[in-house]
């Protein structure tokens, strides 16, 4: 069955390419043409090469050599042709019958008329595609005051959701469009760096210890440099990725790095500095000592303990007789017999910790070229320290890119590129050795500073190297339950140091004016090596333990592309493109281990300990390889309508047989209707609507039921270890399936592109729907089938939504322009099918987690949940208080109602000024950490003392009279005011584990916030120049993430515990985010 | 410019012709080997190990906690001792069961058609594994399971199951008949590959499940050719070794936090033993103060234990004892008085001999006397209340049975069959708790069977449903 649909399809494509061949070999010779040519200039009479020349309303064109000279065909004497360049403005110039027409180009701020790269590579006019792109302006990337490419992105474009892991140096983020189009798999884009798709991988590896604990990890997309970035599209729709096949189901991110230009070298130094501190801070309390019940206890994890304004003050009464800790500096600390002292710790605690980060870029760049050949050469360093102490990224790029004419037909592009990058993460989140975990739990009257010393038990004996924490004041004898803070930045390491090789070579071959070929090649290829250090004494890891990850990525990349333009008729034009592509992506990693270490050092080496049983070695591979044939037939007819027809059938080695990924889209410019033309008040006009189909990929390796070793039975705590029985195997309990097949995404979209006012306003307002089918994820199966699990198609899940984006001109002078400008989106996502799974939990590991549940929307919060009657109010027990439900169930959705940005954008004489701010709306975030430190007793909610103005019973029934002051909060559940104490913040009102209404860490997600606020001037003027022999210098000054406007309480919303993942919406001791203010000087000669 | 039409058609032949050719074969796991890259014998271990979990684990310790022979102090044993059992805690019998020994000892068979030794093997484990299942839950799936061409396995009559598992048995025992006499098979962890010591356990197993469906001269027919020495007996033996995951079930429970959850102090078993308990069977010709020694387990910690509960102590899966308890019952049943009581007093020379278990205190008393006729007329010391002799007989059989059968799936069978028309003879195990008024007939169905398999129906009585065996 599966064959015949496979062989129907390989039919239809042959039929389709058959089509296209007659249609290349005969119709370009039938039509009657006339020749135009030329050369174009800048205003300095210089000459542009790649000037895009389209005859207008039909899609035959071509681009100026690198003289400047152009020849194209022309149907006829009436023909208009349109010059467009970036950067310049478009002419759109009448041939009139002449046969040569020399252009000069004038440099325009305005890029109304846009030409966009297409999934292919290929430059396209905007105002003729039937699909949705959304452009970034490089210089709006390099100006956002962010280290890193990606955050960059963040509030630019509707409908593109970037959620950061967290503040860190280099960490990843997710990049999510139009909402999740994948439960398992991967949500990131395609990235398409000039024509060749790229690794955007976070891999967490073997040393990170799951996704809710460990350290950040970078996104791959990151290695680039803004500096060297020409132009980042963004293709949502189905229809504009579909060439992709089964990689584009979440959508394509286009972008092109800056070419040469001939003449003049142009050489650009610009370095900008930032300093970046936290922006936002868990709030604790102060007031109240470490202990329980009131009492001061110097080992309790705790601060529910007395009251610090009621100790008498000055020194502790300390037992000089036993142990002690001397810290490295000398301090000696003794058991504590009496608290006396007063002192709290909790600011001069967090500055031992936090610091102010820095962001210092320098980057040089120098574009020229003689007259057959062009380059872009950029150098480009950065350095960045992050607000933790011993956080760290730094980044060296070096790019080359060339351009070489070999003659009128032939013509070559190479672009190469190297970055090196070394990092230090800083451990977080769930996890006891991680930073926030172990200051946030701290107890206020605890000074961590003095975190590393010798411990001395009461018979003398010395322990060096101890490791002194707020339960664990002596460093000994038991090992510290949390780490303190400093142990976590100074004497813990998390490094990764990673070389990255991108190349890439195109061969343009331009045998007539309306055929092209184009060869292109490309390898992407990058190791990286992670180390991760726990020294002995480390929480969760006392004995020591080292790893060592090597991970390495290569993806290589062809494709052969042939373009043939065709005048089928007065009115009709065809340009029809037709390709094959492969690609191939590997990826190996090695995963080594030693825990227990017989040296206490401080050196990251397999020598810590030689005995074989200390070390683990795993390793992996993994091999991805696709193989494509597409082609596109787009249509131009009576210069209004734009339709263009793709199809990609693909082969690749994770899925069985082939697949067809069809689309189609049309643009239909209804202003060029003669009753509309001409028209001030709407200027330009365009209707469009497009459909396709787009694909994720199966994992890889999943065909085959496979042997399986090293397993343990049990029933119940009584593990059977096959390994020391002699070691074995077991027809794996994971089913293979041979029959896996990609998610298939169907999209829909409808929208238009509207321009008023002499093209002042711009408006783009879009729908979309699309569904996804055939999810997959590992079903749980019947024991009886001999399996436990298959990783199989089995769920569907459908987004609608809604973006819309706007530009409005307010002024528009010589010398001072302002526009306002806006973008929003709406996405309502629903899963609609699981197979009868009831949740597939995206974040495992945690109390609360982030689920695909059918009838909701991806994400969706789940844990356990107060007891609810059925209209839904809680159903409290005879003292008033809430009771655990005995399911746990959704408690809350992350995802937004809507989000957006606007802003403004003015220049006045030299001086540029821009402000963003960004909005999500709705929602729910699961506040974890605040949760919990209300059970630790370390938050400031918990810090309160009221007076009863009425008799109150806290949680375990104890009644208080009016007048009583005490710690703690009235609440009301609905059944009268109740006291929240000890008693219920200890119980089931805060903490974790199975007994706690988690239901009451969420909060409302919506938050606002200023994410760029930027001033620059540049100095260029004719003077200046004459007087420097410099080109310009800028100056500017950028304000990121200064203002946040939320509920959320302690952090930043944008960050997620478990970093780059489909589930989101949760905070639990996740490293916090920054706000900047970043100075930039460039110079260009 | 044909060059270029040509180099276009080439690119075209190339991306059509070859589409899939260019990623065959890509995708095969470059990771784990495959099923046929291992010599099939080294699925025999861990299918082994599979097996031990489910006949001496968790849900026998559940049984037993139903049959008098434990109590659950706390936690989730306290629960289950008191028959709150949830669908949640028998998912991992059918997960071990089907895939982790059936799956693979049919992948042995299936991959070495011509090993009599393995296939023998293998079959005699699919049917230990599964009668396991059917005798404690019922109806289970057997002709449909791991088929690929079947998601939802039916379930099979219980009786049909049993049926089908005697066929495969003989089947087993024939395949065993053909191989090779002393070969060794290292990844046997039971009987390191010993043909005849398969052959006896074979036979002791169809006479059990002749037992268990009340086929009484089948199963004496059976056991005459079972396990007949306890050298045969097959165990699972913890190796002595500085590790703690091969070591004796129930020490390794009690080695961790769950110690103190769960023993058999106060159990109606040690009632019986003890010679100043209420129901004591200690009388002038049985001492059973050694016995008692060493199956008292000491709740607290793993290393009080050095009897039953011990870090070394073997746990038994088919054993002698079971053989000729069966002779014993099934002889006095149908071949009468005169051959039960003999291979009763067979039993009781052996116990007397002091070689049935480990004596951890030598004061402690150990008498097992043979018994004659007289004690089971009325008014001897196994007929106090003058019943008929020959139902006093079966009564001394059936207790011995209850006594011996220790840390296995047996008295709870024995317990269900005799409860149901040998009222008179069976064990008087009370109930659990007070409000109780009924015993648990079987286990309830898996809750992920039940979620992945429409087939998988709970009967309404749950646990309280008698099964058809037992009717």
């Amino acid at each position: 069955m599966r064959f015949i649909i496979h062989l129907n399809q390989m039919i239809m494509f042959q039929k389709f390419t058959l089509l296209l061949l007659c249609g290349m070999s005969f119709l370009g010779n039938v039509i009657a043409q006339q020749s135009v040519s030329g050369t174009v200039t800048d205003q300095e009479g210089e000459p542009l090469i790649g000037v895009n020349i389209i005859v207008q309303g039909t899609a035959q064109g071509t681009v100026t050599d690198f003289d400047g000279t152009y020849q194209v065909e022309v149907p006829s004497g009436e023909s208009v042709l349109v010059f467009s360049y970036t950067g310049y403005a478009q002419q759109e110039i009448p041939v009139n019958g002449r046969s040569t027409i020399d252009v000069t180009m004038e440099e325009s701020a305005e890029l109304l008329d846009e030409v966009v790269v297409s999934a292919l590579g290929f430059a396209q006019r905007k105002d003729e595609m039937g699909s949705t792109y959304s452009t970034i302006a490089a210089d709006d990337v390099v100006r956002s005051g962010e280290a890193t490419l990606v955050n960059g992105l963040a509030g630019r474009a509707a409908g593109v959701r970037i959620a950061r892991s967290n503040g860190d140096p280099g960490a990843g983020s997710t990049i999510q469009i139009r909402g999740a189009n994948t439960i398992t798999g991967s949500s990131d884009p395609l990235i398409i760096l000039d024509g060749v798709p790229i690794s955007n991988s976070t891999l967490y590896g073997g040393g990170n210890d799951g996704r809710d604990g460990g350290t950040s990890q970078q996104s791959r997309l990151n290695d680039l440099n803004p500096a060297d970035i020409e132009t980042i599209q963004v293709l949502k729709g189905a229809s504009a990725a579909a060439l992709w096949g089964s990689r584009a189901a979440n959508g394509v991110i286009v972008i092109t790095t800056k070419k040469g230009k001939s003449g003049k070298p142009s050489i650009t130094f610009s370095t900008s500095y930032s300093i970046d501190e936290i922006n936002t801070k868990h709030p604790l309390q102060d007031r109240f000592g470490q202990g329980r019940g009131g009492k001061y206890s110097s080992t309790a994890r705790e601060s529910w303990g007395d009251k610090i304004a009621d100790r008498p003050g000055g020194a502790d009464v300390v037992n000089e007789s036993g142990a002690r800790f001397v810290a490295d500096d000398g301090t000696v600390y003794y058991p504590i017999t009496e608290k006396r002292s007063q002192e709290t710790f909790n600011e001069s605690n967090f500055d031992a910790v936090f610091r102010n980060g820095h962001v210092y870029q320098n980057d040089l760049t120098i574009s020229g070229g003689s007259d057959k050949s062009t380059f872009f050469f950029s150098l480009g360093r950065l350095d960045q320290d992050g607000i933790i102490r011993n956080s760290y990224y730094d980044r060296t790029n070096v790019r080359l890119n060339n351009q070489t004419f070999f003659n009128n037909w032939l013509n070559m592009t190479t672009r190469a590129s190297y970055i090196n990058s070394n990092a230090n993460r800083i451990q977080q989140s769930s996890n006891v050795a991680g930073l926030y975990l172990g200051l946030l739990r701290n107890a206020p009257d605890f000074d961590i500073r003095d975190y590393r010393g010798t411990y001395i038990n009461a018979s003398g004996q010395e322990f060096p190297l101890a490791h002194r924490a707020y339960r664990r004041h002596l460093g000994g004898p038991a090992a510290p339950a949390y780490n303190n803070p400093l142990w976590s930045t100074d004497e813990q390491e998390a490094t990764t140091k990673m070389d990255r090789f991108l190349l890439s070579s195109e061969l343009n071959i331009d045998p007539t004016p309306w055929l092209k070929f184009t060869l292109r090649g490309g390898v992407d290829t990058y190791t990286d090596r992670r180390n991760y250090f726990w020294p002995v004494n480390s929480s969760g890891e006392v004995d020591g333990r080292f790893n060592e990850d090597v991970i390495q990525e290569r993806e290589t990349n062809f494709d052969a592309i042939a373009r043939g333009t065709f005048q089928l008729s007065d009115n009709i034009g065809l340009l029809a493109t037709l390709g094959w592509n492969i690609n191939d992506r590997q990826r190996r990693w090695n995963y080594a281990q030693i825990r227990g270490f017989l040296a206490n050092v401080r050196l990251p080496t397999t020598d810590v300990n030689t005995s074989n049983g200390a070390s683990t070695v795993t390793n992996g591979k993994r091999f991805v390889r696709s193989n494509r044939g597409y082609g596109v037939l787009s249509f131009d007819l009576y210069q209004q309508l734009f339709v263009n027809f793709s199809g990609a059938v693909e082969a690749a080695s994770s899925v069985q047989g082939s697949f067809f990924y069809p689309s189609v889209d049309a643009a239909w410019q209804f202003t060029r209707l003669s009753g509309l033309s001409g028209n001030n008040l709407l200027s330009f006009g365009k209707l469009r609507a497009s459909w396709g189909q787009v694909g994720v990929q199966p994992q890889p390796h999943r065909f085959e039921t496979l042997a399986e070793g090293g397993f343990t039975y049990t029933s119940y705590s009584d593990p059977l270890d096959l390994s020391l029985f002699g070691g074995g195997f077991r027809v794996d309990d994971d089913k293979g399936n041979p029959d896996l097949v990609p998610e298939v995404k169907t999209e829909w979209e409808i929208g238009t592109d509207l321009r008023f006012f002499r093209n002042r306003l711009g408006l783009t307002l879009t729908y979309y729907q699309n569904q996804i089918d055939d999810l997959l994820f590992e079903v749980t199966t019947a024991a009886s089938t001999g399996f436990l699990s298959e990783y199989t198609n089995a769920g569907r899940m459908e987004n609608r939504g809604f973006e819309a984006e706007i530009d409005y001109g307010i002024i528009q002078k010589q010398d001072f322009t302002l526009n306002f400008y806006a973008n929003a989106n709406r996405n309502r996502n629903e899963v609609l099918d699981l197979k009868g799974t009831e949740s597939v939990n995206l974040t495992p590991g945690g109390s609360i987690s982030s689920r695909a549940v059918v009838g909701q929307a991806l994400g969706v919060l789940w844990a356990n949940r107060a007891e609810r009657d059925d209209d839904g109010s809680m159903v409290l027990d005879d003292r008033g208080f809430p009771q655990l439900a005995s399911t746990q169930g959704i408690v809350g959705d992350p995802n937004p109602e809507w989000r957006g940005g606007a802003g403004v954008r003015a220049g006045f004489k030299g001086f540029n000024f821009n402000v963003l701010f960004e909005h999500s709306q709705g929602g729910e975030f699961a506040e974890r950490t605040r949760f919990i430190l209300r059970n630790f007793g370390t938050h400031e909610d918990v810090g309160n003392e009221v007076t009863l103005t009425q008799d109150l019973v806290n949680y375990s029934g104890e009644t208080f009279t009016a007048g009583t002051t005490l710690r703690g909060n009235i609440e009301d559940f609905g059944g009268g005011p109740v006291l929240l104490d000890e008693t219920w913040y200890r119980g089931p009102g805060a903490g974790f584990g199975d007994g706690v209404i988690n239901e009451f860490a969420i909060g409302d997600y919506t938050w606002t916030r200023l994410r760029e606020i930027s001033l620059s001037y540049t100095l260029n003027q004719e003077w200046f120049r004459n007087a420097t022999r410099l080109g310009n210098i800028t100056l500017g000054v950028t304000g990121r993430n200064l203002f946040l406007w939320t509920d959320i309480k302690g952090i930043d919303p944008e960050t997620n515990q478990f970093g780059v993942n489909n589930g989101f919406g949760i905070d639990y001791f996740t490293n916090p985010g920054t706000r900047s203010i970043l100075f930039n000087l460039s110079i260009t000669y | 410019m044909k060059i270029f039409r040509n180099i276009l058609l080439l690119i075209l032949g190339i991306s059509f012709v070859s589409c899939e050719d260019i990623v065959d074969g890509i995708n095969d796991n470059p990771n784990n080997v495959t099923i046929d890259d291992v010599d099939p014998v080294l699925f025999l271990t861990g299918a082994q190990l599979a097996h031990i979990s489910n006949q001496v684990g968790h849900i026998e310790r559940i049984s037993s906690m139903w049959s008098g022979q434990l109590v659950g102090f706390q936690s989730l044993y306290k629960a289950l001792f008191e028959y709150n059992l949830t669908s949640a805690e028998t998912n991992d019998i059918w997960e071990q069961t089907y895939q982790g020994v059936v799956t693979q000892v049919r992948s042995i068979r299936e991959r070495l058609p011509d090993d009599p030794l393995l296939n023998g093997i293998s079959k005699v484990m699919e049917a230990h594994a599964v009668g396991t299942l059917a005798a404690i839950f019922g109806d289970v799936p057997y002709r449909d399971i791991i088929n690929e061409e079947i998601d939802d396995p039916a379930f099979d009559g219980q009786r049909e199951v049993f049926d089908a598992l005697q066929a495969l048995l003989d089947d087993a025992i024939s395949d065993l008949g053909q191989a090779r006499a002393g070969r060794l098979v290292a990844e046997d962890i039971y009987y390191g590959g010993d043909r005849d010591k398969w052959i006896e356990a074979s036979y002791t197993l169809k006479a059990r499940y002749y037992t268990l469906t009340k086929q009484y001269s089948e199963a004496y027919a059976a056991a005459q050719n079972g396990i007949s020495v306890p050298e045969n007996s097959m165990q699972f033996h913890p190796i002595d070794d500085p590790n703690r995951d091969n070591k004796n079930l129930f020490n390794t429970l009690l080695s961790g936090s769950r110690a103190g959850d769960i023993g058999n102090e106060g159990s109606f078993l040690l009632d019986l033993l003890d010679e100043g308990g209420e129901v004591s069977r200690n009388h002038a010709k049985t001492k059973e103060a050694a016995r008692y020694d060493y199956l008292l387990i000491d709740e607290s910690s793993d290393r009080a234990n050095l009897g039953v509960a011990g870090a070394l102590e073997p746990m038994p899966l088919v054993i002698y004892a079971e053989n000729l308890l069966t002779l014993a019952e099934m002889g006095a049943r149908t071949q009468g008085f005169e051959t039960g009581l003999q291979h009763l007093n067979e039993w009781r020379a052996y116990l007397n001999s002091g070689e049935a278990f480990k004596i951890l205190d030598e004061k402690s008393e150990l008498l097992y006397e043979p018994f004659t006729a007289a004690d089971f007329q009325s008014g001897g010391v196994e007929n106090p209340d003058g019943i008929d002799p020959d139902r006093a007989l079966l009564r001394e059989i059936a207790e011995e049975r209850y006594v011996s059968f220790f840390g296995q799936f047996l008295p709870f069978h024995d317990a269900r069959r005799l409860r149901n028309g040998d009222q008179d003879i069976s064990v008087d195990i009370p109930l659990n708790t007070p409000t109780a008024t009924l015993y648990p007939e079987r286990f309830i169905y898996p809750q992920d069977e039940i979620n992945a398999n429409p087939n998988a129906v709970e009967p309404a009585e749950g646990l309280f449903f008698v099964l058809p065996v037992n009717r």
